[in-house]
C-alpha cells in the first residue's frame, strides 16, 4: 500500500516534471538554440555536399593530378587546376596588397583628416562603393580600363592580371576601409590626448601611436579582405580573358578558379561539372583557412586600452586638429598628403564608376524597356522587377525568423564565452565569409537538384544562407545595445523572460532589424553568381516560384550572352540597380538620423522630467 | 488603438506586395513547351518561340547552357526538346535537324584581311603565326561552346596557342575583334547582319581554291564549308507530344522557314518519318 503511494507521488511529479519542461519559456528557448545552431549546420551541409559531389571527379581525375596538372581541356578530358591556384593567389596578393594600402589611408583620412562637414557624405560614399553590385563593376572595368590598358600597353588585348587587380582592389577597398575606421575609432582618445601633450605633431601621432595601436583590427580587415579578393568572381570572370596559363604575365589572357567556374558551370555536364564543382571545393577549403586565421586574429584581439581609458575617439568630442609644435616629422606629413591623395582618389573611382553607369543607362530606361512584355528574343526588364521582389520577400520571410531567432539567443540566453557560443560565431563567421560563387554551387547541387531544377523558390533558399549572417549579426549589435535596467524593469513588474524579449527588448532593437533587412535587400538585388545556377536565368516573365526567372544582376550577366543583341539592356538594368543601391543607403541614412533623434527626444524628455523635479525640490525647498 | 493601426498598415502593405505579384505573373499560363541548349541555337529558337506563342498562344520557354546540357537534359527527360548546335550521336535521344548555320570568320570592318586558307587559320590558332602578317592574333571561345567544337573540328584543331582570350559570349568575341584590326575571331554567320563593325572574310580549304564569301547562299550550295547543324533532340523513348509536333511542324512549315532565313541560316528539309 505505503508502496503504491509512493508511486503514485512518483508518476506525479514526474507529470510535473514534464510539465515544467514544456512551459512556454523552455520552448522558446529550445527554439531559439535551435535557431542559432542553424548556421553551424549550413555550414557543414555545405562542406559535406560539396566534397560529395566532387570525389567523383577527385577519383577519376586523381588528386595529385587535378591539383598540379597544368592543363585544362575538357575535350580531352584533362583538368589540371594548378595555374589557376597560382592565377588566384598572385591576383589576391596583388589587389589585397593595393586595396588594404588604400583602404587604410581612406580609413585615416576619414577618422582623422576629414573635415567635419565632409565626413558624414565620405563616409556614406564608402558605404555606397561596397554597395555597387560585381557585375556592374565588372562592366565597368570590361568597358572603360580595358581600352586604357590596351593603349598603354601597345598589347591586342588587355585581358588578365592587371585588369583585374586594377578592379579588385578597388571591390575590396570599401570592406577593408570600414572595419580600419571602427578600429581607429575604438582606440581610447586618451592615447591621442597623450601623445599630443608629449609634443608631438598631429601627424605623429596618427601614425606612430594611433594606427600602431589598431593593428589589430587592420589584420582582421586585411584577412577579410583576403576572403572577399579570393571569392569575388563575376569581374573577374569578365576581366581575366579566360584561358588557363600560368601568371607569367600582367597582361595575359588567363583564368582564377572563380572566373574559370562561372565561364564553363552554365554550359557543362558530366565529368566537366564534376571537376568543375572540385574546384568549388578547393576553393572552400581555401576560404576555410582564412576564415580561421581570421577567428585567431580576432580572438586575441586587445583592442589597445582597458577599463581605465575607456572614452573612445568616437565618443570624444575633442577637436582632431592640434597644433604642430615644431617642424618634426616629414615621413608622417608625407603620409598625410598621402592619406589626402588616395582619399580624393578614391572619390573619383566611386563617381567615375556611378556616372558611368547612369550616362550609359539613363537613356535606355523607358517605360517600354522597363515593363515591356518580355519575349525570348525581345527580352525586357519586367521579369526582373517580379524575380527581385519574390526572392526579396521568400528569404526575407525565412532569414528574418531564422536570424533574430538566433540573434536572442546569443544575446538573451547563451553565457558569454562559453564554448558552445564561441563555436557558434566561429560557424556564423565562417558562413558570412562564404563567397558567392560557392552559395550557388551548393545551391544547385541541393535545392535546384531538389525543385528539379533551378527555380525561384532554390534561389531564394540559397540567398537565405548568404543573408543569414548579416541579420544575426546586426540584430544582435542592437539588442546589445538595450540597456540591461530596462530588463530588469519588466523582471521587477512581473514578466517572463520571453515576454520581456519580445514586448520590451525587440522593439528596442528595430533599427538593427531594420538595417538589416535593407542590407539584405542590398545583397540580394546585386547577388549575380549565387543565384545564376539556382533561379535560372530565363528571360520570360516567371509563373510561380516553382518556375526559372533572372534578376537584374543575373540580366546583366546573361545579356552578355551569345546572340541576342540586347547590351542596351543591362545598362538600362545597371542603371536600375545603381539606383536602387543609392535609395537603400539614403534610406539607411534616413533610419539612422530618425532613431537617433528618437532617441535623443527620449534621454530629452527625461532631462526636462528631472529638470522640473529639480525645480519642484527647489520650490519646496524654498517654501 | 496605435498597434491595430500597425498591423492593418503591416497586413496591407504585405497584401499589396502579394497582389502586385500576382499581377505580374498573371500573364503567362496554359500550355508550356520547355527547351534548353545550344547558345547558338538559341538566338533563332528564341524568335521561333515568340511567333508561335503569337499564333497558338502555347509558351516555348527557351533556355541556354550548351548543346552538352541540352543533350543531357534531353535524356532525362526534364525538357521537352534540346538544342545542339553539332552532329548528335548520343545515346537515348533522337535528333531532327531544323537548319544549317555557317561559322564566319571575322575581322573588324576597316582591315585589310579579305580571305584566308584553312591552313592559316590553322597555323595562327595553333601556333600564333601571323596571318598574311595582318591579323597577329586570335580569339576563341571557351571550352564548352558547341561553335568552339565545331569550329575546332571543322579545322581539324586539336589545341590552340596558350593565352588566346576564350571568351564566354558571342558579343565579347565581336567587341574584341572589333577593337583592334589586328585580331580574328569566329561567330555564327548570323552575327554579320547589320554589324558595321565587324566584316566576314572569304575563306577557302586549300590554297589553290577560290575563296568563297561567308554568305547563306553559299553556305546553302555547298560552297562555303564552315558550316555546322542546328540540331533539336528529344528524349526517344518519351517520344514526341502532339504539343510539341505541333511545335516542330511550325519550324518546318513556311512561316518557320521565314524565320530561320530572316535569321540568317539556311533551311533544311523536315527529316521526320
Amino acid at each position: 500500500m505505503a508502496e503504491m503511494v509512493t508511486k503514485e507521488k512518483n508518476k506525479l511529479s514526474f507529470k510535473e516534471h514534464v510539465a515544467a519542461a514544456f512551459t512556454k519559456e523552455n520552448i522558446a528557448k529550445v527554439i531559439f538554440i535551435i535557431f542559432a545552431a542553424f548556421s553551424i549546420l549550413a555550414v557543414f551541409a555545405i562542406i559535406i555536399f560539396m566534397l560529395a559531389e566532387s570525389i567523383p571527379a577527385f577519383r577519376e581525375i586523381g588528386i595529385i593530378d587535378f591539383l598540379f596538372g597544368s592543363v585544362w581541356n575538357p575535350s580531352s578530358d584533362s583538368y589540371g587546376i594548378f595555374p589557376m591556384i597560382l592565377t588566384s593567389l598572385v591576383l589576391t596578393v596583388l589587389s589585397v596588397v593595393i586595396g588594404s594600402v588604400l583602404a587604410v589611408f581612406t580609413a585615416i583620412f576619414i577618422v582623422f583628416y576629414c573635415p567635419k562637414k565632409l565626413k558624414k557624405i565620405y563616409t556614406q560614399m564608402v558605404n555606397l562603393l561596397a554597395g555597387i553590385p560585381s557585375i556592374v563593376y565588372a562592366y565597368f572595368g570590361f568597358e572603360m580600363i580595358k581600352p586604357i590598358i590596351e593603349d598603354l600597353s601597345g598589347r591586342t588585348f588587355g585581358y588578365g592580371i592587371l585588369l583585374s587587380t586594377i578592379i579588385l582592389s578597388i571591390m575590396i577597398l570599401p570592406t577593408i576601409a570600414s572595419i580600419t575606421k571602427n578600429s581607429l575609432e575604438n582606440v581610447p582618445a586618451q592615447y591621442y590626448e597623450g601623445s599630443l601633450a608629449l609634443g608631438n605633431t598631429k601627424n605623429q601621432t596618427v601614425f606612430k601611436v594611433m594606427v600602431p595601436a589598431a593593428k589589430n583590427g587592420i589584420l582582421a580587415a586585411i584577412i577579410l579582405g583576403i576572403g572577399r579578393a579570393v571569392g569575388e568572381t563575376m569581374a573577374v570572370q569578365f576581366l581575366l580573358g579566360g584561358s588557363v596559363v600560368y601568371p607569367t604575365d600582367f597582361i595575359i589572357s588567363i583564368s582564377s578558379l572563380t572566373s574559370k567556374i562561372a565561364q564553363e558551370f552554365g554550359e557543362s555536364s558530366g565529368l566537366q561539372r564534376q571537376a568543375l564543382i572540385a574546384i568549388g571545393f578547393v576553393l572552400l577549403v581555401i576560404i576555410l583557412i582564412i576564415n580561421l586565421a581570421l577567428w585567431l586574429v580576432k580572438r586575441n584581439n586587445a583592442i589597445a586600452g582597458n577599463s581605465v581609458f575607456t572614452r573612445k575617439i568616437k565618443e570624444s568630442d575633442i577637436e582632431h586638429t592640434a597644433p604642430n609644435y615644431k617642424r618634426t616629422g616629414t615621413l608622417q606629413d608625407a603620409l598625410r598628403i598621402v592619406s589626402y591623395v588616395i582619399a580624393c582618389l578614391v572619390a573619383v573611382a566611386l563617381l567615375s564608376i556611378v556616372v558611368y553607369v547612369l550616362v550609359k543607362g539613363l537613356p535606355e530606361i523607358t517605360v517600354d524597356n522597363l515593363f515591356g512584355r518580355s519575349t525570348n528574343s525581345n527580352p525586357t526588364l519586367a521579369p526582373a522587377f517580379v524575380t527581385t521582389l519574390y526572392i526579396i520577400v521568400i528569404s526575407l520571410v525565412i532569414a528574418l525568423p531564422l536570424g533574430i531567432g538566433a540573434a536572442i539567443y546569443l544575446n538573451e540566453y547563451s553565457k558569454r564565452g562559453s564554448k558552445f557560443v564561441n563555436t557558434l560565431r566561429l560557424f556564423i563567421d565562417t558562413l558570412a565569409g562564404v563567397p558567392s560563387i560557392l552559395f550557388g554551387l551548393f545551391g544547385y547541387i541541393f535545392f535546384a537538384k531538389m525543385f528539379g531544377g533551378a527555380c525561384i523558390l532554390a534561389g531564394a533558399l540559397t540567398i537565405v544562407l548568404m543573408i543569414l549572417p548579416t541579420i544575426i549579426r546586426s540584430t544582435e549589435q542592437s539588442l546589445s545595445e538595450v540597456p540591461d535596467s530596462m530588463r530588469e524593469a519588466s523582471y521587477a513588474l512581473g514578466a517572463g523572460k520571453l515576454r520581456t524579449i519580445f514586448r520590451v527588448v525587440l522593439p528596442q532593437a528595430l533599427p538593427g532589424i531594420i538595417t538589416a533587412i535593407i542590407l539584405s535587400i542590398g545583397r540580394i538585388v546585386g547577388e549575380s553568381a549565387a543565384l545564376i545556377y539556382t533561379a535560372g536565368s530565363n528571360f520570360l516573365m516567371p509563373n510561380g516560384v516553382l518556375d526559372s526567372g533572372s534578376t537584374f544582376a543575373v540580366f546583366m550577366f546573361q545579356l552578355q550572352s551569345e546572340g541576342l543583341d540586347t547590351k542596351y539592356l543591362a545598362y538600362a538594368a545597371g542603371a536600375v540597380l545603381i539606383i536602387i543601391v543609392l535609395l537603400l543607403n539614403i534610406l539607411i541614412m534616413v533610419l539612422e538620423n530618425y532613431f537617433k533623434n528618437k532617441a535623443a527626444n527620449k534621454k530629452g524628455a527625461i532631462r526636462r522630467f528631472v529638470d522640473k523635479l529639480r525645480k519642484k525640490e527647489v520650490k519646496d525647498a524654498q517654501n | 488603438m496605435k498597434r491595430i493601426g500597425k498591423i492593418v498598415a503591416v497586413a496591407a502593405a504585405c497584401a499589396a506586395l502579394a497582389g502586385s505579384v500576382a499581377a505580374f505573373s498573371a500573364c503567362g499560363s496554359g500550355d508550356v513547351i520547355t527547351i534548353a541548349g545550344s547558345t547558338s541555337v538559341q538566338p533563332l529558337m528564341s524568335e521561333l518561340a515568340d511567333a508561335y506563342y503569337e499564333k497558338t498562344g502555347v509558351t516555348v520557354k527557351v533556355d541556354g547552357g550548351g548543346s552538352g546540357v541540352g543533350i543531357s537534359k534531353a535524356q532525362d527527360g526534364t525538357v521537352d526538346l534540346g538544342m545542339a548546335s553539332k552532329e548528335v550521336t548520343d545515346k537515348g535521344v533522337t535528333p531532327i535537324q531544323i537548319a544549317t548555320d555557317g561559322i564566319a570568320l571575322i575581322v573588324s570592318a576597316d582591315s585589310a584581311l579579305e580571305e584566308v586558307s584553312k591552313q592559316e587559320v590553322y597555323d595562327l590558332y595553333a601556333n600564333h603565326t601571323a596571318i598574311q602578317n595582318i591579323v597577329t592574333d586570335a580569339v576563341s571561345r571557351d571550352s564548352s561552346s558547341g561553335t568552339r567544337e565545331a569550329f575546332m573540328e571543322l579545322i581539324e584543331l586539336e589545341t590552340i596557342y596558350a593565352g588566346q582570350p576564350e571568351l564566354t559570349s558571342q558579343d565579347a568575341v565581336i567587341e574584341n575583334v572589333a577593337a583592334s584590326d589586328k585580331v580574328i575571331g569566329y561567330c555564327s554567320l548570323e552575327a554579320l547582319a547589320g554589324n558595321t563593325t565587324i566584316k566576314g572574310v572569304s575563306y577557302k580549304e586549300n590554297a589553290t581554291d577560290t575563296a568563297v564569301a561567308p554568305t547563306t547562299e553559299n553556305v546553302a550550295s555547298g560552297a562555303y564549308t564552315l558550316a555546322r547543324p542546328f540540331n533539336i533532340v528529344y528524349n526517344t523513348e518519351n517520344g514526341l507530344s502532339d504539343l510539341v509536333n505541333d511545335f516542330i511542324d511550325f519550324i518546318f512549315s513556311d512561316e518557320g522557314a521565314a524565320i530561320i532565313e530572316a535569321n540568317g541560316q539556311v533551311v533544311v528539309a523536315d527529316s521526320r518519318s
